[in-house]
């Protein structure tokens, strides 16, 4: 062990420069990556309101965060959220992919650029726009209903619609997102596959289930992976629709809430300590996932 | 080689580049820069070397012109002002410069919150040793007391304006529903919040235009009280009976119908401006938000004195931190800047109400505004700025009032039981203070 140590560092410094090179990113994630992480492990320990003395407290924050029933709210809050947006997400990009794949769609590079731009719109603006089509009261969305003779909706009353314009939100936006990386993935199964179903008479759908859904199991996973991991940090929706003091019901997620313990109440030790019982939540559900999607080679 | 040296080269111009942006850019945020290495330490700057001072505050905190005026005034003093963004940005900023110690401003600008300033009055200069008792008779007693320390030996800030709470209405609707319509007769005959909940009621069946939200309703009358959450020790008094009864208020104008549906801000504004909304109590700066959001309604708005007393919205203050070399020239520049006439500009400027009551007299100050219809609305600000009550201030009080809001915004939203909505609220307040 000792002398591959030194074997690394021997490499490290013959190629100095390069490392030189590549230092700023390290100097960067250090100061900006990894100290933030080790201080919120210490400050998850401590009770602190940001200017006065740090007061140990052991594990009584964790103790209490997980049997604050707000918290628990924004658990299940989240998970709603990340169900109601990402089950249809996937399952509608994936098949937007295929038929953008196929060879009977003309235009391909007009329609990856038109599914892919709602992704680089800025999010606080499209927030906003949302929130004002789901007007409780002068909303667009409330005029179209009226206008084709339906009762008016108080879209922000009820937790479920609040839940449900947050996920259109993730809809809208990460749909051509996922596309890409899925088109991505299409073009790398061999065409002789699709070649020999189509000799054997596969249908459409024999071909999407059989060949397509099978090969992509890495990019699938791939996606489900990422999804979770920013579908269970939905913040910026949430925070910005909430014009008023609080936050719309439904619309408290766990980092929402964890963001206002630290920068609206002040209490940035338990802000740290929310923050750790996120990453276990993410690990738990990422290994699952992992256990769920494993690529079939590995069977 | 040469290739490998040439975009050695280029990637070293590149940083270079990048790193100097960098630089650039947060020097052009600032009112004026400069990069000559900071002053020695001193007590006073010494002859023929400039006192660097900088200054934090918010769009709208004082006058721009001011602070060029002090630049002026002051040629011995280097006085770098940097607007932030306000709101909590603003108080968590400030608050963590306090944290970290450092290289922070010297002048800092602050919201009512200076209340909760005071239990780190060690970090900022004690205003009475710069001789600030000399001017405390030209500011409204209630609002100098706000930044001073409960023994009454430390100062921490100079005030600068007050947030006076009125009554906007719409004489329109007021008339057109038969309701008391001009100042006068608001002041004489709406009084109390119950008459105020019954003039709102007429309104709203005759005109269509509401009060304010629930949640507007139970914070005007929160503001009205002389009690808050908490008593100077810490106690919570949330049960006390005086919170109950801004809850109830709030519910009881929420039942008659009169009040606005809970929304967002920009339908708030829409409604302002269509004539939803025919009342809102607030603080004297809502004038501004008033003007751009219902540009429609021009000239048909007045201000009155509100109905059960004027509110506390303290309105801001300038402090002076302890890590700063040049005390006595900070405390020169604040007080040239709140000095009356400075606070009268930023009035006439942009409506902030002085907290020198010499000033309230002046005829410029009583200048008619055609938005509302040409009263001279200096007047009612006035009034209402002499008579505030403050309440203390407790850093935990945004807890409770965020657990109070939520519940009373089930009330309207979810038509949620308000006893139960009451009951769920204290239990989660009682949950927060346990930790």
């Amino acid at each position: 062990m000792g002398t591959k140590v030194r074997h690394t560092w021997r490499e490290v410094i013959r190629s100095r420069t390069q490392y030189l090179f590549i230092s700023p990113f390290y100097i960067l994630f250090l100061v900006f990556g990894l100290f933030p992480i080790l201080f919120s492990a210490y400050l998850a320990l401590n009770k602190w309101d940001g200017i006065g003395e740090m007061k140990y407290v052991g594990f009584r924050q964790f103790q209490f965060i997980i049997t604050d029933p707000e918290f628990l709210d924004a658990v299940k809050n989240t998970f709603i959220i990340w169900a109601m947006a990402n089950i249809p997400l996937l399952c509608c990009a994936l098949v937007v992919a295929f038929l953008i794949n196929s060879a009977m769609v003309r235009f391909k590079d007009f329609y990856r650029i038109a599914y892919y731009l709602p992704n680089v719109t800025a999010m606080v603006a499209v927030v906003i726009i949302f929130q004002s089509f789901f007007g409780n009261h002068y909303g667009f969305a409330n005029y179209i209903l009226q206008k084709i003779g339906l009762h008016e909706v108080a879209w922000f009353n009820s937790a479920l619609t609040v839940q449900m314009i947050i996920a259109s939100m993730i809809f809208w936006r990460y749909l051509g997102y996922n596309m890409v990386i899925y088109l991505a993935g299409l073009q790398k199964i061999p065409s002789d596959l699709y070649e020999a179903a189509n000799l054997d008479g596969a249908t459409m759908w024999q071909t999407f289930t059989r060949i397509t859904v099978p090969m992509l199991r890495p990019i699938i996973l791939f996606t489900v992976m990422m999804s979770t991991i920013g579908g269970l940090q939905i913040f910026t929706e949430p925070q910005v629709l909430a014009t008023l003091q609080t936050p719309y019901q439904g619309s408290i997620t766990i980092l929402l809430y964890m963001y206002r313990e630290a920068f609206k109440f002040n209490n940035f030790g338990y802000a740290a300590a929310v923050s750790w019982v996120m990453f276990a939540i993410i690990m738990v559900v990422s290994f699952l996932n992992w256990r769920i999607f494993k690529p079939s080679d590995d069977r | 080689m040469n290739k490998k040296v040439s975009y050695l080269i280029v990637l070293t111009m590149m940083m270079a580049l990048i790193l100097s942006a960098c630089g650039g850019g947060k020097k052009n945020d600032e009112a004026s820069g400069s990069s000559e290495p900071s002053a020695s330490a001193s007590q006073s700057a010494p002859a023929g070397e400039k006192a660097k001072l900088t200054l934090w505050y918010w769009n709208g905190a004082i006058s721009d012109s001011s602070i060029e005026a002090a630049k002026a005034k002051f040629p011995n003093i280097e006085l770098k002002a940097e607007k932030l963004p306000p709101g909590d940005e603003y108080k968590t900023k400030l608050k963590t410069t306090l944290a970290g110690g450092g290289d922070g401003p010297d002048i800092v600008a602050m919201d009512s919150w200076v209340t909760e300033m005071l239990e780190y009055s060690d970090k900022f200069v004690n205003l009475y040793d710069q001789g600030a008792s000399e001017i405390k008779d030209q500011y409204l007693e209630w609002k100098w007391n706000m930044a001073a320390t409960p023994d009454k030996k430390t100062l921490i800030a100079l005030p600068i304006d007050v947030a006076p709470v009125v009554m906007f209405y719409r004489e329109d609707l007021f008339k057109q529903a038969g309701v008391p319509s001009t100042p006068e007769e608001i002041k004489a005959k709406v009084k109390t919040w119950d008459d105020y909940i019954a003039l709102a009621k007429t309104v709203k069946e005759k005109t269509k235009g509401s009060m304010g939200t629930i949640v507007d309703i139970y914070r005007n009358v929160i503001n009205q009280l002389p009690k808050r959450y908490f008593d100077e020790n810490g106690n919570f008094i949330g049960e006390d009976g005086h919170v109950k009864q801004a809850w109830d208020t709030a519910v009881k104008a929420y039942q008659s119908g009169a009040t606005f549906g809970m929304s967002s801000s920009s339908e708030a504004n829409a409604a302002l401006n269509n004539g939803s909304i025919a009342s809102t109590i607030g603080a004297s700066w809502v004038k501004g938000d008033l003007i751009a959001a219902a540009p429609d309604t021009a000239g048909k708005w007045r201000i009155a004195y509100p109905a059960g007393g004027v509110g506390n919205q303290g309105g801001s203050f300038f402090g002076v931190l302890k890590s700063t070399k040049y005390p006595k020239e900070a405390y020169e520049v604040i007080k040239f800047l709140v000095s009356p006439d400075n606070l009268k500009k930023a009035f006439l400027e942009f409506g902030n109400y002085p907290s020198t009551p010499s000033v309230y007299g002046d005829a410029d100050m009583k200048q008619p505004d055609a938005f509302f219809g040409n009263q001279a609305i200096g007047e009612v600000f006035g009034e209402a700025a002499k008579d505030v009550v403050v309440s203390h201030s407790d850093p935990r009080d945004g807890m409770v009032e965020d657990a109070i809001i939520q519940e009373l915004t089930l009330v309207d939203t979810n038509k949620k039981d308000p006893e139960k909505a009451w009951k769920d609220a204290l239990e989660n307040v009682k949950r927060n203070l346990q930790r």
